[in-house]
């Protein structure tokens, strides 16, 4: 019995440094599959107790990376779960496209961490009224009117400004993200 | 503005929720057509993911700040956790030796493991051992995938026994519709998928199976697939886009030959065509028909369900795949004995592929003074089970019909089947 104890317990450990390790690449790859991220955050939470629970049925013996598929596969199925039971969201994209979406976001998410360490450097290249606009809206987790009324601007205008700022952050992050794939090939 | 720019207009427009009907549809076409604005969508969605998980500001604090999400989910990992801890001294099952990872599955679907273990509610991730998988009826389904990457479906009333021995993989399929997507299997350790009439040594490949008491069929799309009637120990090699049919009466021809090309309309030809359900010969200026059987449908620990159900097979034998295409539609003349809610549903393979989806469509019938009905239903309106699957079943090659009531007999039959154009 102290065995198994012992057994159950580095599982959970094995398990805690796994989903720390992965779960932006599982966040991103829901949050590529539905539009709100209050379901986002429903969905991941779901899947990260699935994954928990059935933890002991997954194959360790194959590489590290197998458990971001494993991940992805239990993710997919909670994000299918979730739409079966949540009214259409008026955002949501028509089956052909979500399927499409779907069968690429693995792809996508995959990488996430490079991602985020590429957002990190491209961060410090906005102005500082940029950065405080990512953070007022990103950070506090308000709604876009909220931070608009708090910045003293319209929602209209910010929304115009963190477009700009995604578009210029989406532009450095994928030059850098290409940066290391050319580097890593040579 | 540049089409670039558009698109990343859109997408930002639709991340921020701020985007009118027409602008949501210019998206989705764009979405539908482009691979490049799908990759930068997707980008685009995980930058955004990125950005509400890490700090803007770590050059000050040293190190990214968490979300509160990150922290609920790690909350709830360690509630999890602390739990299980907490049950360790239960008795805890020792874990069978793992084979393959289930990853989807719909409707009926039952796992009988090697130590006895009954399963009702497999779950896709749910890791099996050596045992027997059934789909217990016309619309259940069920997906699997070994750690090499192979992937098989089962669908309809079948039942496949799963065991691994020494790294060769050994499958007995006693009746019903597989498909197969083998990886290539280790030097002198073919797959082996045994039936009753038939045994198939594969080496990686795709092909799809249907087998019965005294049949079996194999159709090869990718690869070679090597098979041997039990009945006299002749082998056939079969190629890709052939098939070969074992039977273990000695009138059907066991050669490999040609897939032939699709076709676009067929009729059923009963009772050959029948897969599930009874044959009443014509009696008394009726026509015969296939009688629905009785079939138990148990979910979970739920009440079980009683299903009524008649199948039919629309490519038996070396028949050509029917292809389902836009302006078809699908003819059904039957039998009840009272007006009663009625199911329909296709199973799908891709063309020249393996397993695509089921597609249901259901409509109360009443019938006529002798109790006839004929419904006709485009193939457009049959929708699909599960998300998962092609969003219509159109471009895809039918497997087979099924029709079913739930709950109560009311002699349910069917006389014909007819797609037309």
């Amino acid at each position: 019995m102290e065995t198994e104890f012992q057994a159950k317990f580095d599982d959970g450990e094995v398990f805690v440094r796994y989903f720390s390790k992965y779960e932006g690449n599982v966040r991103a790859f829901v949050a590529s599959l539905l539009h709100d991220w209050s379901a986002v955050d429903e969905v991941v939470q779901a899947a990260s107790l699935v994954m928990w629970r059935k933890f002991d049925q997954f194959d360790r013996s194959g590489p590290e990376s197998g458990f971001l598929n494993w991940a992805f596969m239990i993710a997919r199925f909670e994000v299918l779960k979730y739409r079966s039971r949540i009214a259409r969201d008026r955002l949501v994209f028509s089956d052909d496209v979500q399927q499409l979406l779907d069968a690429e976001a693995e792809s996508v998410a995959a990488t996430q961490s490079e991602r985020e360490h590429a957002l990190q450097d491209c961060l410090k290249k906005l102005k500082p009224a940029q950065r405080e606009l990512i953070e007022a809206t990103y950070g506090s987790g308000v709604s876009i009117k909220d931070a608009s009324n708090t910045l003293g601007r319209t929602p209209t205008a910010l929304y115009k400004a963190l477009a700009r700022i995604r578009d210029s952050l989406q532009i450095c992050i994928e030059r850098a993200l290409t940066k290391t794939l050319t580097e890593e090939k040579t | 503005m540049n089409s670039d720019e558009r698109f990343r207009e859109l997408i930002n427009a639709w991340c921020s929720g701020d985007l009118d009907e027409s602008s949501l549809s210019e998206l989705e076409e764009n979405l539908r057509q482009s691979p490049d604005t799908r990759r930068l969508f997707l980008e685009y969605r995980a930058t955004e993911s990125a950005l509400r998980a890490t700090s803007v500001v770590p050059e000050f604090i040293g190190q990214p700040i968490r979300r509160p999400w990150q922290s609920y989910a790690v909350a709830s990992l360690t509630a999890a956790f602390a739990a299980l801890l907490a049950c360790v001294f239960i008795f805890w099952p020792a874990r069978p030796g793992v084979i393959a990872t289930v990853t989807g599955k719909a409707g009926a679907v039952l796992w009988t493991g090697d130590g006895g273990e009954v399963i009702h509610d497999l779950d896709a991730g749910d890791a099996i051992g050596g045992g027997t998988l059934e789909t217990l009826a016309a619309d259940a389904w069920a997906e699997f995938a070994f750690p090499d990457g192979t992937t098989m479906a089962v669908s309809g009333n079948s039942a496949i026994t799963i065991s691994e021995q020494q790294g060769q993989k050994i499958m007995r399929l006693r009746e019903g519709s597989l498909s197969v997507d083998a990886a290539e299997q280790p030097a002198g350790l073919p797959m082996l998928l045994m039936t009753p009439s038939a045994e198939a040594r594969v080496l990686g490949t795709q092909f799809n199976v249907s087998a019965d008491d005294f049949t079996t069929r194999v159709t090869v799309n990718e690869g070679l697939v090597e098979v041997e009637r039990l009945a006299d120990g002749s082998v056939q090699d079969v190629p890709e886009n052939h098939l070969v049919i074992a039977a273990l009466e000695g009138e059907t021809e066991f050669k490999a030959v040609p897939r032939r090309g699709f076709v676009e309309t067929w009729k059923s030809d009963l009772p050959r065509d029948r897969r599930y359900g009874e044959w009443r010969s014509p009696i008394d200026g009726l026509p015969g028909a296939q009688q629905a059987r009785p079939m138990l449908w148990q979910k979970n620990q739920e009440k079980p369900l009683l299903l009524h159900v008649a199948s039919i097979d629309p490519s038996p034998k070396d028949s050509p795949p029917v292809r389902l295409t836009s302006g078809t539609r699908l003819q059904i003349r039957g039998r009840l004995n009272r007006g009663h809610r009625v199911f329909f549903g296709l199973t799908t393979l891709h063309a020249e592929g393996g397993f695509a989806g089921k597609y249901l469509f259901t409509t109360p019938i009443e019938t006529d003074h002798d109790a006839g009905f004929e419904v006709e239903v485009p193939i457009e309106k049959f929708k699909r089970e599960k998300e998962s699957f092609p969003s219509s079943p159109l471009g895809l090659e039918l497997a087979d019909f099924w029709a079913l009531t739930i709950e109560k007999n009311v002699g349910l039959e069917i006389i014909e089947v007819e797609l037309l154009k």
